[in-house]
């Protein structure tokens, strides 16, 4: 059975998740589907002060330990239509978004992900906490070298400020089940002068993907003139089955949801 | 392992697995008005305030709960002396079964402590946690309304 620590340090965190077969406790909600009696440590970091939000003048700082909750609430007072306030209401449930904490929700990146689309999209950055000292990298560097992190503790998010834009799409069978994808949309300006747009698709076979040669047509030709149902089937992307359905079908969903998007921006 | 829980304003001291939730150790110590349903954070039955936050407590693992105060159903109102919204559910025939319905007046008490006026809507995304396999929900719907106005009334 595991052992429960309770460090009130950022030091003394490190030095307990570099011991072997132990795991971090953050919301605690992704870790319950582990099997934890085979653990040899669980490493509870409630006590550090993680659960800040700072409103600097380029930048949002999020604590790691902020649920969903608290980051709508907080994010609400300075950014009430940032993209990230769209998905997370949507994640879960209400009693679960009261636990799911950024850290862990990153940590964790399950296929189903509603934060980590909108991060990508935002060039959010990661604060970490490592051995050799703090470190600041950009959300997609640490998720394509996840392994290399595995001692490394999420600090915090850095979500830089800008006017964008944004929709949040993210197709499931009732309100808190799982999604079988989602897409996150930002973009500056309108059809007649769209001035940069960044899309990420979470949930596919490569958990997530930046269709830049898309976004490249969307941004070099009018969008009334765009072919979309032709450029969007053009995009390398498949999907696996889900509960929505087999994973042609989620293709066809991704196609057409795709499509409305871009239109009615 | 070993742990004291604040619940219903008593202190109480358990002794549990360290992979223990915090459904298990409570229903295992007599807090039998913690349902347990899908165990999985999906049907609400297991609903109950932790530092003032609602959770699923199958979704919290006992050992990140010690020292905190935890409030279950009865810890809002009991048969002897209700509350208002468990007054209103009954009144509603918002209660069939009955199994979802702890369930359903925590998450009722949490959003009308956070919004005491909510429409058809927000009310329905409060409840979007809670699954009643019995009534349909329009009951529900209107035990919160009635609930909101009577809450609303006392001042």
């Amino acid at each position: 059975m595991p052992e429960w620590y309770y460090p009130d340090t950022v030091k003394k965190t490190l030095q307990l998740i570099r011991q072997d077969n132990t795991i971090i406790h953050a919301g605690g909600t992704f870790i319950l589907k582990r099997n934890l009696g085979k653990l040899d440590g669980i490493v509870d970091i409630h006590r550090l002060p993680l659960n800040y939000i700072h409103n600097n003048d380029d930048y949002i700082e999020l604590g790691g330990l902020n649920t969903y909750s608290t980051t709508i609430d907080k994010l609400k007072q300075i950014a009430p239509e940032h993209i990230l306030i769209k998905s997370l209401f949507k994640a879960a449930s209400p009693p679960l978004r009261n636990r799911i904490t950024l850290c862990g929700s990153i940590r964790a990146f399950p296929i189903w992900s509603d934060i980590i689309g909108p991060l990508i999209a935002s060039e959010a950055q990661l604060i970490l906490a490592t051995d050799l000292g703090e470190k600041i990298i950009p959300i997609d560097e640490y998720l394509a070298e996840i392994k290399q992190f595995k001692n490394a503790l999420i600090l915090a998010v850095r979500i830089p400020k800008d006017n964008w834009q944004s929709k949040y799409i993210r197709p499931s069978r009732t309100t808190f089940d799982y999604s079988a994808f989602n897409i996150s949309i930002l973009w500056k300006g309108n059809s007649k002068n769209l001035e940069d747009i960044r899309i990420v698709i979470v949930g596919n076979s490569k958990k997530y993907f930046h269709p830049m040669e898309f976004e490249k047509v969307l941004l070099t030709n009018p969008i009334n003139k765009i072919e979309l149902a032709e450029q969007i089937k053009n995009i390398d992307i498949k999907f696996g089955n889900k509960n929505l359905g087999n994973g042609n079908y989620i293709r066809k969903l991704f196609d057409v949801m795709l499509e409305r998007a871009i239109a009615e921006i | 392992m070993n742990g004291t829980f604040i619940i219903n304003g008593n202190s109480r001291n358990f002794t549990f697995p360290s992979d223990a939730t915090l459904l298990q150790v409570l229903r295992e110590n007599g807090y039998s008005e913690v349902k347990e349903g899908c165990n999985q954070g999906e049907c609400g039955a297991c609903l109950i305030l932790l530092d003032d936050e609602l959770v699923n407590s199958c979704q919290v693992l006992a050992g990140s709960a010690i020292g905190h105060k935890i409030t279950t159903i009865k810890g809002i109102g009991d048969i002897h002396n209700p509350h208002i919204i468990q007054d209103a559910f009954v009144e509603s025939g918002a209660v069939q079964c009955g199994f979802c319905t702890p369930g359903m007046v925590m998450a009722t008490y949490y959003l009308l402590q956070k919004n005491p006026m909510p429409d058809d809507n927000e009310i329905k995304l409060a409840l979007s946690g809670n699954l009643c396999r019995c009534t349909g929900y329009v009951k529900i719907i209107q035990a919160v309304k009635l609930a909101a106005e009577r809450i609303r009334n006392e001042g």
